[in-house]
């Protein structure tokens, strides 16, 4: 309405007789139309197989990263051909006037050159819509390139990317995808379409990571049918669930302070009759507590974890999740790995996520109703006992971090990159080790470093897993030196009881966690070969 | 008298929401005192809702099939064909018409054309799904169209976003909900104290279908039993789906509906019947499957619910949370939220109420009564009343010379509206050609001329009209500045109108112009195109529309957000504008070209603003966008008017402006600031004090008192016969 026309009239009027400028307008308007046919003739060409192929091989020559990955990227092209085969063109119909339009290379200046992330060979490089929270937990585990709505295709088409993800709590208020999935922004919706023509042109596969509730991604169903893969996050429905994972080491904060103040979300403040209910009795009975809430001044997971460090435990959010969401938020699982208790209403997910660590139960106090929240408030309260913590943490590890996830992801998706090769740990065995006790570890070794043969049963049986068998002389193995070089992973165990199922897991733990080395029986040491 | 012809392209012997929908826009129209002349479709075989069509005032029905009961239905084409005998017979003002196959035939009609008010709901609400064709032809609906109705506030966003011939012409036209014919019962409160005192009633009406969860309604009385509350669930209809995936299911339905606990089916029942029962519930059931959650309609059944005081117990969809608001506690997900909120409704009964009072404010703008005063308000815009000045005057010829109407198009559409003018058009190829023929018969036809811009369209008018022909030029900016206003011949031109006082008094003082003739107009704000509800909380964006040129300022714009941003990171900036590259009059200015990249250099390096600035691109749907828009910024270092702060006043945004020059003129000095620093400290302090709402409500109530379309039009009606005051020229503009 206001824009531009006022601008338009600095161009200078054209020079000549009417009729020359009448001639030069129909030559315009022909060459426009060509121009628009020409475009869409490109268009359905970059979409086409052959293009992406190509666009591949191209690619695999000029990066001996993609070179590797080449077989791999051709089989998925084929896997996922039907969602790039029935999408039509996202590009407007209404197209603008192209005579202005002089310099084609200037929208790169849109670009942020700085936020391109560049990923090392063999590591997970992933690009697309993302919401801060999710950006951080990957970051150490992937490189992360975040797109804003403008810039989309043109990131894509920067950044060498493995997999492009739209993540719907990208579109949250605040972040920069904010009204992504409100019919009334059609503009976002065309351009989280843009960034996935973007993406199947360069042969990637699109990821939409429902992350939110249903509320917000009920009209992103044509853009999900466009997609590769739709996967459901914490709040989202209970389709095809994907946690997409915390970073447990950005959720220490040392000492939990004996304050009993408590964490109160404030994400949820819409929430159902059920959440209130909860959130009234919890606010009528917390009795002089003192209340830690994210200050919504500052970037929302950096409020976030200022507002758990100074807390002792935190309040779920949301506090009640029907069982037909999925729970387990990152919050909540923030809370854990902090080493705070978490009180919650109802969340099937959580629960199911500690099942598995007896020891763990205790950490989520479920109130399942209003009528036994002061007892419910008196047990979160309590202090989450060292062994607690380090159940607690087993869950996350195995369950719900981002690395792990990461690699399941990639796995669906077929494209080899392995991000929880960063906690991958070479274990050195001792005298004719006992197999069946190695696969039985809740977190295996990626290499176990060996002095003399192993039996062929052995042998075969760790290959079927996946485990790389090095043996190593005796003097490598004396030198901790020699053997951070021959060993192929960032981390080496030795001296591991392999009678406790989480031995090794647990010595991860306390070096991903900065915990306190256990006293152990036997020597038990892990260390970083970086 | 107003003529209409209403055509749905329904036939009205089936009971639908189509139907229903061309009997309350007969009604509509007919309180709005329009004769109406609604064609059938098919042969009328039952009179159920044709009699009363009949019995309204001022409603003719026309039967093209002569009252036989029997015959083939109009096809589109004959539909048009009766359209057009029917307006040749009688010639309308209006035609109202509905469904896309039908609207389509109509916009092709040459004789129908422009007087269309279309309402469309069968097109794809997905505009990932809407394809080149589908758009073209929405295109071509909508240049045929005066009015494009939209049911919803997401639907006419859709339309603007995809069909730029959409954008000025869509407005709202809700569903109309009926009114009960008796009066609402008095309800005694369910609980004193807390304690259940009787009975809590339940009422669904309707079908029977797995996607709206009525089977899994039939267990709600006994949970909520099972906590301890007495409930009865009235469940009111007859049809039972037959289900293909799972054949029994309709049993199962059956037999929960005859057997269930607090289940009282009462079969099928009258409308009216249906509504009284409903009346005397104290929660209304349309909790339904979340696949039902993207629809862009809105249920009639929920307003239905809401104008009888029975608040309903329903998903938290996006169109339900715009319906009634956020903070609405009856949104529920399962039906253990449906217990929840009954316990909290027994515990706390004033949450009745205020689900009562939400749902009442939600569907006052569907009444009748509301959907008269929405037609009247069209109607008044579409066909406006004659001014004084031009009353009892012989029919006007006005020539409108410009080679750009961008700033002039309402103004001209109304012109056109006015039966007391004719107004043609000599459309020039740029600023300083044209085709001199037709320039030519333009002098010799008008009475008027009005000249767009003082360019050379100007020079030539006033080298060539009649010593009898008035001559009026409107100046904007830019013309201030080119050599040719010392070749316009000055005493050939009756008025020169000026945007603001600030460039009527430049334009004096620059021309050597007699200040008599110099009066002001403002620019026109189209209010209600601009009168949508935000998106959300939208305190933290700013908003810049157009950034280029360079002296647009963006880097103001910046440098603003960034003071913000290091107070709270909530703040955004949202830009909607061509970027400096798009324009190649401004990309091949080197200067040009360093200022854009030093604006990117900083969007990229400072962390106080990186990724919290959007690009969302440039087009006509500015009403929508400014939804999300919290603030307006104007930066520029110079403007002559700066419609941008207008419009989002107009939109319910909060201006903020830098003092470029007369800005004092056109703007309340209360949204002035010094410098980026105090626009930075102003809007702060505004957000932080909680008071934004206010702030914008008042800046609302300002732009509609100063910049009114219907004012601004009137003004430029008398203008055709005669002087405007100079004392326009002075002081501000701001009301």
């Amino acid at each position: 309405m206001t824009e531009g026309p006022a601008d338009e009239l600095q161009a200078p009027p054209e020079p000549g007789p009417t009729n020359q400028v009448a001639r030069l307008q129909h030559d315009l308007r022909r060459a426009e139309a060509r121009a628009d046919r020409a475009e869409r003739a490109l268009e359905r060409a970059q979409r086409s197989a052959s293009f992406v192929v190509g666009n591949l091989l191209v690619n695999a020559a000029k990066s001996p990263r993609r070179l590797l990955t080449l077989p791999r990227d051709l089989w998925r092209i084929w896997r996922l051909r039907r969602s790039r085969r029935t999408a039509p063109t996202t590009t407007p119909s209404t197209r603008g006037r192209r005579d202005d339009v002089l310099d084609l290379d200037a929208p790169r200046l849109l670009i942020p050159r700085t936020s391109v992330a560049a990923a090392a060979q063999g590591s997970l490089a992933i690009a697309g819509a993302l919401s801060h929270r999710t950006a951080l937990a990957w970051a150490p585990y992937a490189a992360v390139s975040n797109a804003l709505p403008h810039e989309g295709p043109a990131l894509i088409e920067a950044v060498d990317a493995d997999i492009v993800v739209i993540d719907t709590a990208s579109a949250l208020p605040g972040e920069s995808w904010e009204h992504l999935g409100d019919p009334a922004a059609v503009d976002r919706l065309r351009a989280a379409a843009a960034l996935v023509d973007a993406a199947h042109a360069q042969g990637r596969p699109v990821v939409l990571l429902r992350s939110t509730p249903p509320s917000r991604t009920v009209f992103l169903s044509e853009l999900a049918e466009r997609c590769d893969l739709v996967v459901d996050g914490p709040g989202s429905v209970r389709d095809n669930p994907w946690h997409p994972g915390i970073d447990p080491a950005a959720w220490q904060f040392g000492e939990v302070p004996h304050s009993a103040s408590i964490f109160v979300p404030r994400e949820s403040r819409a929430g159902t009759p059920l959440e209130r209910e909860l959130r009234a009795a919890i606010e009528a009975d917390r009795s002089g507590r003192d209340e830690c809430s994210p200050d919504p001044r500052l970037q929302r997971s950096v409020a976030l974890r200022e507002a758990i460090s100074k807390a002792s435990f935190g309040l779920a959010d949301p506090m009640w999740t029907p069982d037909h969401l999925l729970g387990a938020t990152s919050t909540s699982l923030g809370l854990l790995a902090s080493g705070r208790r978490v009180l919650a209403g109802h969340d099937a997910d959580l629960r199911t996520l500690l099942a598995g660590q007896d020891a763990a139960r205790g950490a989520v106090v479920f109130t399942e109703g209003t009528s036994n929240v002061p007892d419910a408030l008196e047990q979160a309260a309590r202090p989450m006992s060292d062994g607690q913590r380090r159940a607690v943490l087993r869950a996350l590890m195995v369950g719900a971090s981002a690395p792990v996830q990461l690699t399941t992801l990639a796995e669906l998706l077929d494209v080899e990159s392995r991000p929880r090769a960063v906690w991958d740990v070479a274990l050195i065995a001792g005298a004719d080790p006992d197999v069946d006790q190695i696969l039985l570890q809740s977190w295996r070794p990626r290499e176990l470093v060996v002095r003399t043969p192993l039996s062929d049963r052995s042998m075969n049986l760790l290959h079927e897993e996946g485990i790389v068998v090095t043996p190593l002389p005796d003097d490598v193995l004396r030198d901790r030196t020699l053997l951070n070089m021959a060993v192929t992973t960032p981390y080496i165990a030795r001296q591991v009881d392999l009678d406790d199922p989480d031995a090794i897991l647990d010595l991860l733990i306390e070096q991903i966690a900065g915990l306190p080395t256990l006293p152990r029986q036997h020597d038990s040491v892990l260390w970083s070969t970086r | 008298m107003t003529s209409a012809l209403v055509y749905g392209d329904v036939n009205l012997n089936i009971l639908d929401g189509s139907a229903i929908w061309v009997q309350s826009m007969c009604e509509a129209l007919s309180r709005s005192g329009v004769e109406v002349r609604v064609l059938l479709k098919a042969p009328v075989d039952n009179d159920r809702l044709v009699a009363p069509l009949r019995e309204m005032s001022g409603v003719t029905v026309v039967d093209p099939f002569d009252g036989a009961r029997t015959g083939t239905p109009l096809t589109p084409a004959q539909a048009v064909d009766h359209l057009e005998q029917l307006d040749a017979a009688q010639r309308a003002d209006l035609i109202v018409v509905r469904g896309l196959r039908f609207v389509t035939a109509a916009a092709a009609s040459e004789r129908l054309t422009g007087r269309l008010w279309t309402y469309l709901t069968d097109i794809a609400q997905d505009p990932l799904a809407m394809d080149d064709e589908q758009v073209d032809r929405l295109q071509a609906i909508a240049r045929a169209s005066r009015y494009m109705m939209c049911q919803t506030e997401e639907l006419r966003c859709l339309l603007e976003s995809t069909v730029p011939a959409a954008c000025g012409r869509s407005v709202l036209w809700s569903p109309v909900v009926p009114e009960p014919e008796f009066g609402l019962p008095e309800r005694s409160p369910v609980s004193v104290d807390g304690q259940q005192v009787r009975p809590l009633r339940l009422v669904y009406t309707g079908k029977f279908a797995p996607l709206w969860n009525t089977l899994e309604m039939t267990q709600i009385p006994a949970m909520l039993a099972a906590v301890g509350i007495d409930a009865e669930l009235h469940m009111v209809g007859d049809k039972i789906h037959d289900v293909p995936d799972d054949p029994d299911w309709s049993n199962r339905m059956r037999s929960a509906l005859e057997d269930s606990p607090g289940v009282i089916w009462h079969g099928g029942m009258p409308r009216q019947q249906a509504m009284e029962l409903t009346s005397t519930a104290d929660l209304g059931m349309s909790w339904r499957d979340p696949k039902m959650d993207a629809s862009l309609e809105l249920s009639t059944k929920v307003l239905e619910f809401g104008a009888l005081g029975v608040p309903p117990l329903l998903n938290r969809t996006p169109m339900h949370v715009n319906l009634i608001g956020e903070d609405y506690p009856l949104f529920v997900g399962s039906a253990e939220d449906i217990v929840a909120a009954c316990q909290s409704l027994i515990a706390n009964p004033e949450l009745h109420g205020a689900a009562c009072r939400d749902m009442s404010a939600a569907v006052a703008p569907y009444t009748m009564a509301a959907s008269v005063d929405r037609m009247r308000g069209l109607l008044e815009r579409a066909l406006p009343a004659a001014p004084p000045a031009l009353a009892g005057r012989a029919r006007l010829r006005v020539g409108v010379v410009s080679h750009d109407l961008k700033f002039f198009t309402r103004i001209q559409e109304h012109l056109e509206a006015l039966p007391e003018l004719e107004v043609r058009i000599d459309h020039w190829a740029a600023l300083a050609s044209h085709d001199e023929e037709a320039s030519r018969a333009m002098v010799e036809w008008a009475d008027v001329i009005i000249c767009e811009w003082a360019g050379p369209n100007l020079v030539w008018y006033s080298r060539h009209k009649r010593d009898n022909q008035r001559l009026i030029v409107r100046l904007h900016r830019f013309e201030l500045d080119a050599g040719w206003l010392n070749d316009v011949r000055i005493e050939a031109v009756d008025q020169v109108v000026c945007v603001s006082p600030f460039y009527a008094q430049l334009t004096a003082q620059r021309t050597g112009w007699p200040a008599d003739r110099i009066i002001v107009i403002p620019n026109w704000v189209d209010i209600e195109q601009f009168d949508r509800p935000k998106l959300g909380d939208v305190q933290f964006t700013l908003g810049m529309i157009g950034i280029s040129p360079h002296r647009k300022r963006p880097d103001l714009g910046l440098e603003i957000l960034s003071r913000l941003r290091r107070r709270d990171r909530r703040y955004r900036l949202a830009v909607k504008s061509k970027l400096p590259w798009d324009y190649w009059w401004i990309w091949r200015k080197p200067e040009e070209r360093a200022e854009t990249e030093r604006l990117f250099e900083r969007l990229h390096a400072d962390p106080t603003v990186r990724g919290a600035v959007s690009f969302d691109g440039f087009g006509g749907d500015v009403p929508a966008w400014l939804r999300r828009v919290g603030w307006v910024l104007s930066t520029s270092d110079d403007e002559s008017f700066h419609l941008a702060p207008a419009e989002g006043m107009a939109s319910g945004a909060v201006p903020a402006l830098l003092p470029w020059p007369g800005s004092d003129t056109i703007y309340d000095t209360r949204w002035i600031h010094a410098d980026p620093v105090a626009i930075a400290e102003s809007i702060h302090e505004t957000v932080a004090s909680g008071r934004w709402a206010q702030t914008a409500a008042e800046a609302r109530q300002q732009v509609e008192a100063s910049f009114p379309l219907p004012a601004v039009c009137d003004e430029w009606a008398r203008i055709l016969v005669e002087d405007l005051s100079p004392d326009t020229a002075q002081g501000t503009l701001a009301q």
